[in-house]
């Protein structure tokens, strides 16, 4: 009797509270569309971490087995970055590069957050994994934190996931905040250059090789990135490239989520630092859009063709909602202002610069240390 | 809470280097994105215009 009561009498007022995180997280993914691939595993993969006595965990747990083999190791981000490298088509920042610069700009939050997270009594380790939150950008934010602190994985991932879901509802008044109307009606002239397939080539390759060569600590994250481009671009890997954008992107994403839950753990994962975690993600979100906006201001004053601001804040890396909320913004104002080119430009330079502050972090924090 | 300098100046110099390194990676994409323009589209002129040789 005593076994099969076990469970119950094991349960903690901690693994309640997760159940009931969890039941929010999956809340969030079925009902408001919230990152459901993402929030949906992590939801679940928290009630299996939470449940008294599971065997998921422990030294021979599935979920530990999954945790060593793919976080651990780095596998399921990697992974990821491969489908997201299928996925991403580079065409419209190719064609305006200029807007690459908004991809730089826009990692701002990400170390100013660094800066906040420290004063709070942060580590510069913990506090870099927490400013990695701004990066928009999951799969770096996972890889960042599991190479300096991977204690933190789990509210960094949610944060992460959560805020980017979240970005028509962050991103609108801040944009306003620091936008005059005037500004806001800029319109910008699109001149379209063409992009022969044989740059579309190249392009995965030599970004590779010079983010490599600059940032050692990035070649796993862009260089995975890149060569799903490359599958996608060659135009002759066809079947690769959609098997990289469904079947690998799916399979890794059920796995990556369950076991990012599974880290989410009652006794560890609930105590001050994590709301406080939680609470410097939406910082850094700010703060990215913040420095995107001010960015283009800053450009404004020496550029004859004025920028609208406002593209500024599309440099993060969560495609394409940014960009979305940007023309959405430019619409009210002015319904036949169109400047979605643009921002899709900034937007697919975001998730570039992600990557690279991703790489700049790995590379510094341990110099510093 | 206890602030701890050491960290936050460390900080700043990550921050300082971080954030101009970014910079100088893209403003070096940006340099070959043109330069790949440049070149990719001369050769593809050169090729469809074969009475240019």
């Amino acid at each position: 009797m005593q076994e099969l009561l076990k469970g119950i009498l094991g349960m903690s007022w901690q693994n309640i509270a997760m159940f009931i995180i969890a039941g929010i997280l999956i809340y969030l993914a079925i009902a408001k569309e919230y990152e459901p691939t993402l929030l949906l595993p992590i939801g679940f993969g928290t009630i299996l971490a939470n449940i008294p006595f599971s065997n998921a965990l422990g030294e021979e747990g599935v979920l530990s087995i999954l945790y060593n083999a793919g976080i651990k190791t780095e596998l399921f981000p990697v992974l990821i970055f491969i489908a997201v490298g299928a996925m991403i088509d580079f065409g419209p920042l190719l064609k305006n590069p200029f807007m690459l610069f908004f991809g730089a700009a826009a990692q701002f939050g990400i170390f100013a957050t660094m800066l906040v997270a420290t004063l709070l009594g942060f580590d510069l380790a913990e506090a870099a994994t927490i400013g990695i939150i701004g990066a928009a950008d999951g799969p770096t934010s996972i890889v960042v934190a599991q190479k300096l602190a991977p204690g933190l994985i789990g509210p960094i991932t949610v944060a992460a996931y959560s805020y980017m879901s979240l970005v028509p509802i962050i991103q609108p008044p801040v944009i306003k905040l620091l936008t005059t109307k005037k500004e806001r009606l800029i319109r910008m002239e699109y001149t379209e250059e063409k992009v022969p397939k044989s740059v579309k080539i190249l392009f995965p390759i030599i970004v590779t090789l010079l983010a490599g060569l600059i940032a050692p600590s990035s070649v796993a994250l862009v260089g995975f990135l890149m060569f799903g481009n490359l599958i996608r671009e060659c135009g002759v890997l066809e079947r690769l490239s959609k098997s990289a954008q469904n079947e690998l992107a799916n399979i890794v994403t059920i796995l990556l989520g369950i076991t990012i839950g599974s880290t989410m753990v009652g006794e560890q994962f609930l105590n001050k630092r994590t709301l406080l975690i939680i609470g410097l993600g939406l910082v850094a979100f700010i703060f990215d859009t913040a420095g995107g906006v001010i960015f283009a201001k800053i450009l404004n004053l020496f550029l004859k063709k004025k920028i609208n601001p406002m593209i500024g804040a599309a440099g993060i890396s969560a495609f394409p909602m940014s960009a979305r909320v940007v023309q959405q913004l430019a619409t009210k104002e002015d319904p036949t202002n169109f400047i979605i080119a643009q921002s899709i430009s900034a937007n697919v330079s975001g998730q570039l610069g992600s990557i690279v502050a991703g790489g700049m972090i790995l590379a510094l924090v341990p110099l510093f240390m | 809470m206890k602030i701890n300098w050491e960290a936050f100046s460390s900080g700043i110099n990550v921050a300082l280097l971080g954030l101009a390194g970014v910079f100088t990676v893209l403003i070096l994409f940006y340099i070959i994105t043109k330069l790949l323009l440049y070149f990719c589209n001369k050769f593809d002129k050169e090729n469809s215009n074969p009475d240019n040789v």
